[in-house]
């Protein structure tokens, strides 16, 4: 018996969306505690600065952590995250997150990267195109609809501490992976991130940074 | 793994001898996990073949020879595999054969979502379709022992859900596979002529029929999923109801009970046809069901034949309602959602706050979704395409404002159908494979001299089918400007390789070489067919001011004129080149970038016109001076990222492109410090 716990990561094409997918479910293969993972990504057309989500979805023993349903695991096969059951969305763009607030509800916590992408239609497109916006409706959105949200321009932070904007996904990483403390071991984290990127990669930094950051604050 | 990883690796473990596959989302990976293995592994032969009718008849006269094989292409490469694919079960198998086939209901990178399953109603094909990506691998060496019981092949029917979904697999036995095959002369039954076919078709039928009565195989594939044995199941008199489903609506079925709380009986089907009337006819039965829900993608497939089997052999359940696409979209994906929908409409279910909670989500994405501004793909940055489409814009835009010429764009599959998208929006149509230069053949024949042809298609999309629209154009002497983007590779699905890719930057998986072919030169083919040299013209693609001289001497001239653009596609070739450097460690290097300076005047050629996606804009916070006070403004400030912009592969198309001289080259050396050079 087990609870199931979601998480829906949403971006651009190119902001990391795929490689965090994938860090996720390795994850989920490497504790003991995790019973099942499944999960999916949409592709295809929408690499190129296009829409792209990507959902992992873990069956963990209820001692662990208790989350109000119970599964048997041969109950979590669809990868899809049904509506509003989303329990952690690391949001890597404003945009593309409230594009999927289906799955956003009282029992989510959302990290935002506030950095905004436009996309390239509304920059220079015609009067007639939609407006991106606000960056205040959106953390208001999340707010009224989430349980929580930690809201931060990542890409500014990883340019001021690791002299590149490329590791804000690694450090959203890190903040969403201390909100479940309870889930994610950070030495397990750690070594799957050493694994991946080598020892010496400032990856490894901008997790700690990530890890740390509520702390700091 | 995911299930096209589920795939390959059953296809490793089942002993297939030999696979062949054009590429096509969403079954494009496994063609290339299985390239992997065939450079490694001594007894496996992989095969891109040109199109998806040469994989199939290979993969058949593989499997006369007694191997196992599979052959595997997306939902439309059937139609074009179609022809043998009506005739040969007829003669049937030897060793086991799959079609591995992709279906994509939501349509999110085809053409269509045409219901592969309906194919059986005239070939007879039986199909197997998996659940979860566990039973992506179980299944290819379930279907090869299938298919090798009856001699017939199987169809494994998938969903692209299912193709890029993740999860947990327990590996299996591996079987080597046979190492040589023998074909053994049988001209009754490999020769389907008038009195021949008719035999075999009789004797093909039958065992089609024998499939469909075989109980073993029913339990093989098929299970119920209920949490009370039938004799202890409580029903309530009005409630009495089963759930028919298959493949990733099973998973969204199981879902939807959790949430609902229920726990109907649900009769799983992974053979979907033929169906084996005596079982269903049991299923209901047992559970004395009143009402079967059938949950299912696109067509009323098992709808259809689960209401016939009722209707007509099964006596004793004559009060059984059937519903399915009467209620459920024809159209699109399933979800959760929808099924739960589905099921409240039927089942009485006390708790209702779950479908408010639904509704009430469902109206604030009705109020949000829409005022979102959506967000176009466009080709990479770099890339070898995004210069051809500038030129032949400015030179059409001239012309036709000169000689009041109405130019016509016929698009193809490929990358370049993305010229479809802002700030080109050069298409006319996008049907399928060859069909830019084939439908421009008959338009070109009967349109005024007012009205231009052009016709874009890709190299490996030429080989595919393109290849015969050109000829018959060629023959017709037709006037149709057809651009050939000789890219090297099959870029879309992931830069395979295909019959004109230089031999010598094919990619290398492993030590052994599976070809020793020279390849085809598309030039040298081109000069072979007819095409005289003045029609002709080969251009690389990264000079403007040539493609533009090109593209204004040749979009006036009539009859066919073919433009061959040779240049690599700009990812892989980036990608190759700095594996190549992988040694020398990229981060220590000084590398050479374009950036913007304070002279650029936002007159938007390069972002708006270009469009190169390196080429960002962002708002930034101004002070200004407004009436003797400090005001702080928005901005829109523009930018060139340093992180998508490849210098190395594209020599600054911004740069020649740029009024005002405000793209310069920069050298940024490892700590980010720059200096313009």
């Amino acid at each position: 018996m087990g609870d199931i716990y979601n998480i829906l990561i949403t971006g651009v094409g190119g902001q990391g969306v795929i490689m965090l997918g994938n860090i996720l479910r390795e994850y989920g293969l490497k504790v003991p505690f995790i019973k099942n993972v499944v999960g999916t990504e949409t592709r295809g057309v929408s690499q190129r600065e296009g829409s792209v989500i990507a959902s992992t979805r873990y069956l963990i023993e209820s001692k662990i952590y208790s989350l109000e349903e119970n599964y048997e695991t041969e109950d979590l096969i669809s990868p899809l995250i049904p509506l509003n059951d989303a329990h952690l969305v690391l949001g890597l763009e404003p945009l593309e997150t409230i594009r999927h607030i289906k799955y956003i509800s009282e029992k989510t916590v959302v990290v935002l990267n506030t950095h905004q992408k436009y996309p390239r239609n509304v920059i220079i497109g015609s009067k007639k195109e939609k407006k991106y916006p606000s960056i205040g409706y959106i953390i208001d959105l999340l707010d009224q609809l989430a349980r929580r949200t930690i809201s931060l321009n990542f890409n500014e932070l990883s340019k001021i501490k690791l002299d590149d904007s490329i590791y804000a996904n690694i450090i959203l990483l890190g903040v969403g992976m201390r909100e479940f403390r309870e889930i994610f071991n950070k030495k397990v984290i750690y070594n799957l991130l050493i694994d991946k990127f080598g020892n010496n990669s400032k990856n490894l930094n901008a997790f700690e940074i990530g890890y740390n950051l509520i702390n700091d604050l | 793994m995911s299930g096209n990883e589920a795939f390959a690796r059953g296809i490793y473990e089942s002993g297939v001898r030999y696979s062949a596959n054009y590429p096509g989302t969403p079954l494009s990976e496994v063609g290339d996990y299985l390239k992997f293995l065939s450079e490694t592994s001594y007894s496996f032969t992989f095969d891109y073949a040109l199109n998806e009718k040469v994989a199939l008849e290979s993969c058949i006269g593989a499997s006369w020879t007694g191997v196992r094989t599979v052959v595997m292409f997306k939902h439309l490469g059937l139609n074009v595999a179609a022809d043998p694919l009506h005739t040969f079960p007829y003669s049937g198998v030897n060793g086991g054969m799959l079609i591995l086939c992709g279906g994509d209901p939501g349509i999110l990178s085809s053409t269509n979502a045409q219901d592969n399953r309906l194919y059986s109603l005239h070939t007879k094909i039986p199909i197997i379709e998996p659940a979860t990506v566990q039973e992506c691998k179980d299944y290819i060496k379930k279907g090869l022992r299938f298919s090798e019981l009856y001699d017939i092949p199987i169809y494994l029917h998938v969903t692209t859900r299912l193709c890029h979904s993740y999860g947990i697999v327990t590996y299996g036995e591996i079987e080597p596979p046979k190492e040589r095959g023998f074909f053994e002369k049988d001209p009754n039954r490999y020769i389907n002529t008038r009195g021949r076919a008719l035999i075999n078709q009789k004797k093909y039928f039958e065992k089609i029929g024998q499939v469909a009565k075989n109980n073993k195989i029913f339990h093989l594939f098929n299970f119920i999923k209920a949490k009370k044995e039938p004799e202890k199941f409580e029903i309530p008199n009005d409630n009495r109801i089963g759930i028919l489903t298959s493949g990733s609506s099973y998973s969204y079925v199981v879902q939807a009970c959790q949430k609902l709380e229920i726990n109907p009986p649900i009769l799983k089907l992974g053979l979907i046809f033929p169906i084996n009337r005596e079982e269903i006819c049991h299923f209901a039965n047992q559970y004395n069901l009143n009402t079967l829900l059938v949950v299912e993608e696109l067509e009323p497939f098992i709808e259809t034949f689960s209401k016939s089997v009722f209707c007509n052999y099964c006596n004793a359940k004559r009060d059984l309602t059937i519903h399915g696409k009467d209620n459920l979209p024809n159209i699109g994906e399933l979800n959760t959602e929808i099924v739960i929908r589905f099921l409240t409409q039927h089942i009485k279910i006390k708790s209702t706050p779950l479908i408010e909670e639904i509704n009430r989500k469902e109206e604030l994405l009705k109020e949000i979704l829409p005022i979102l501004p959506i967000r176009e793909p466009t080709f990479c940055s770099g890339c070898q395409y995004r210069p051809v489409f500038y030129a032949l814009k400015k030179t059409v835009k001239k012309l036709s404002n000169q000689l009041g010429i109405d130019f016509i764009y016929g698009g193809d599959i490929g990358c370049y159908t993305l010229s479809e998208a802002y700030p080109y929006q050069m298409l006319d149509w996008v049907i399928c494979m060859g069909a830019g230069i084939g439908i421009a053949n008959g338009i070109a024949q009967v349109v005024s001299e007012k009205q231009k042809l052009i016709a874009f298609i890709g190299d490996s999309t030429f080989f595919h089918t393109g290849i015969q629209a050109l000829l018959n154009a060629i023959k017709n002497n037709t006037d149709i400007m057809v651009i050939i983007f000789n890219n090297y590779w099959t870029s879309m699905t992931g830069q395979q390789e295909h019959i004109a890719t230089p031999r010598e930057i094919i990619k290398k998986f492993g030590n052994k070489s599976t070809t020793d072919s020279k390849g085809i030169d598309l030039i040298n083919l081109l000069e072979s067919i007819g095409l005289d040299k003045s029609n002709l013209i080969i251009s690389g693609a990264y000079n403007i001011e040539a493609l533009e001289r090109i593209f204004s001497s040749n979009l006036i001239k009539s009859g066919i004129r073919v433009i061959v653009i040779n240049e690599e596609c700009a990812l892989e070739k980036k990608r190759r080149l700095r594996k190549q450097s992988d040694n020398k460690e990229q981060n220590k290097q000084e590398r050479i970038y374009y950036t913007l300076t304070d002279s650029c005047t936002k007159c938007n050629e390069c972002i708006e016109y270009l469009g190169c996606p390196a080429i960002n804009a962002e708002y930034v916070q101004k002070e200004e001076m407004i009436n003797n006070s400090t005001q702080g403004k928005q901005c829109l400030k523009y930018y060139i990222d340093e992180n998508a912009c490849i210098p190395d592969i594209c020599p600054g198309i911004c740069k020649s492109v740029c009024k005002n001289n405000s793209i310069k080259k920069t050298l940024i050396n490892p700590n980010f410090q720059k200096k313009s050079v």
